[in-house]
């Protein structure tokens, strides 16, 4: 009894290794301050912890843990009431904000995708950064974390279709700064229509 | 399907998030089409290439090791709060065999056993820091200042109660819990510091020593220090009163705002 329950506590630290970074991320991402971010995610683990009995092990452990970073989230704003009008809901409602028409995906006259990729890969985590907080967060959890839209939809409490569009929309801004910074460099030519 | 209604469909099919039939339609056109093959292809590296680059930010060092022993001293808690149940219900049927006196006598002599030295005690102190933590809203009563909390104790513990007044603007006082500890009646007032919860537990100074704590000087009051499971406990005495501040083991200015809160 006394090894299982170690054993168990062995793994649920193995998962805070490695999900810290994330939770961290997403909870500097809506506070906007570390201090807080830190405290949330001490938060979101300790009662992760507490209800790790009821975690199903065949399902997604981020977007669980992520959705205990929600809750916690929105329960800590609504106790500082105090902060009612700076707590804007924006990233946690469910209202449906406009979805922007998306460019579809261009072709790019590359020499060599490949090479292009492997040279300037690292420019696309600075690049990222340059595109607009949500939309970041939206192709961060999609593409990085593996989450599905409907996972991130729960996460972030946003419908299916604004999820969508960020992501959509996040990595069609990216796509453009890494063909302008491929331009800048002389590595791809204007495309003649 | 035609090209451009593959081409609007090329992102959610990069990521799975169509249903089958439109994965087939989808797969059936570009498998006879070299221009949205392409598309397709540029998507598709750019989505791994994310994945390759892209992490995410890094938590300030140490707070993967502070939140495994916050739950190591949650676990300790629960356990503890099991032996001690355990010990009960033993001693409990022992009483039908040996009489109530003498368990009383037995329990309330293990009771004081659990909690004797010093490093018990901070721990104690941790533990509760720690239970509380996790509460949104822990205090039983509300108030923003020491003096508010102090009329608040007339009616709920049977001393004059004192409370520092700490001359910090960033020490937020929120409200206060009366409850035991160590089997003495407490006062437990909760401070928010630049987001981060701060706990104040305010005792009749009755015995409890400083040995086996780090004695800090400069501070016209007996003072001392300890580290407990990534957290800080600072005691002091004054007033005939034993104050224990305890917080995150990062906050290590804290010291000083004590140490100034008594520079008169």
């Amino acid at each position: 009894m006394k090894d299982n329950c170690e054993h168990t506590l062995l793994l649920f630290e193995d998962l805070i290794n490695r999900h810290t970074d994330l939770v961290f991320h997403v909870a500097r991402s809506w506070t906007g301050d570390v201090g807080q971010a830190e405290e949330l995610t001490q938060l979101t683990f300790i009662k992760a912890w507490k209800a790790f009995h009821q975690f199903q092990t065949n399902t997604n452990f981020k977007a669980w843990v992520l959705k205990i970073l929600r809750n916690t989230f929105i329960d800590r704003k609504r106790a500082q009431k105090k902060d009612r009008e700076i707590f804007s809901l924006e990233n946690l409602s469910r209202e449906q904000e406009p979805e922007a028409e998306v460019p579809p995906p261009q072709s790019i006259d590359f020499e060599n995708r490949e090479i292009f990729y492997d040279l300037f890969g690292d420019e696309i985590a600075r690049l990222l950064k340059k595109i607009p907080e949500d939309f970041q967060l939206a192709v961060l959890l999609c593409d990085v974390e593996g989450l599905t839209y409907p996972e991130i939809a729960d996460v972030l409490h946003l419908p299916v279709g604004t999820v969508r569009s960020r992501i959509h929309r996040g990595r069609a801004m990216l796509s453009e700064l890494l063909q302008d910074h491929a331009k800048n460099i002389g590595y791809i030519r204007e495309k003649k229509t | 399907m035609n090209c451009p209604e593959v081409i609007s469909l090329i992102r959610d099919y990069v990521d799975h998030e169509l249903a089958p039939q439109e994965m087939s339609q989808m797969k059936a056109h570009l498998d006879k089409c070299s221009s949205c093959t392409e598309r397709l292809e540029e998507e598709r590296y750019l989505k791994l290439s994310i994945r390759k680059w892209v992490k995410s930010d890094p938590a300030p060092a140490g707070l993967t090791n502070v939140i495994a022993r916050q739950i190591r001293t949650q676990k300790k808690i629960q356990t503890s709060w099991l032996k001690r149940r355990t010990l009960i219900f033993v001693s409990l049927a022992g009483a039908f065999l040996l009489g109530g006196l003498s368990v009383w006598g037995w329990l309330s002599f293990s009771k004081d056993q659990a909690v004797s030295t010093p490093s018990e005690w901070t721990r104690e102190l941790v533990n509760d820091h720690v239970r509380y933590l996790s509460v949104v809203n822990p205090a039983q009563h509300l108030a923003s200042s020491a003096k508010e909390v102090e009329k608040i104790s007339l009616s709920k513990v049977d001393f004059s109660l004192r409370l520092p007044e700490f001359t910090s603007e960033e020490m937020k006082l929120s409200g206060v819990r009366f409850c035991r500890l160590l089997d003495r009646r407490i006062a437990l007032l909760f401070y928010e510091r630049n987001g981060k919860r701060l706990s104040l537990f305010a005792m009749k100074d009755e015995g409890i020593d400083f040995s086996g704590m780090n004695l800090v000087d400069r501070l016209p009051c007996s003072c001392a220090t300890k580290a407990c499971s990534g957290y800080r406990v600072v005691a002091w005495r004054k007033n005939g009163f034993l104050y224990s501040l305890v917080f995150s083991e990062q906050q290590n200015d804290l010291l000083d705002l004590v140490r100034n809160t008594y520079q008169y």
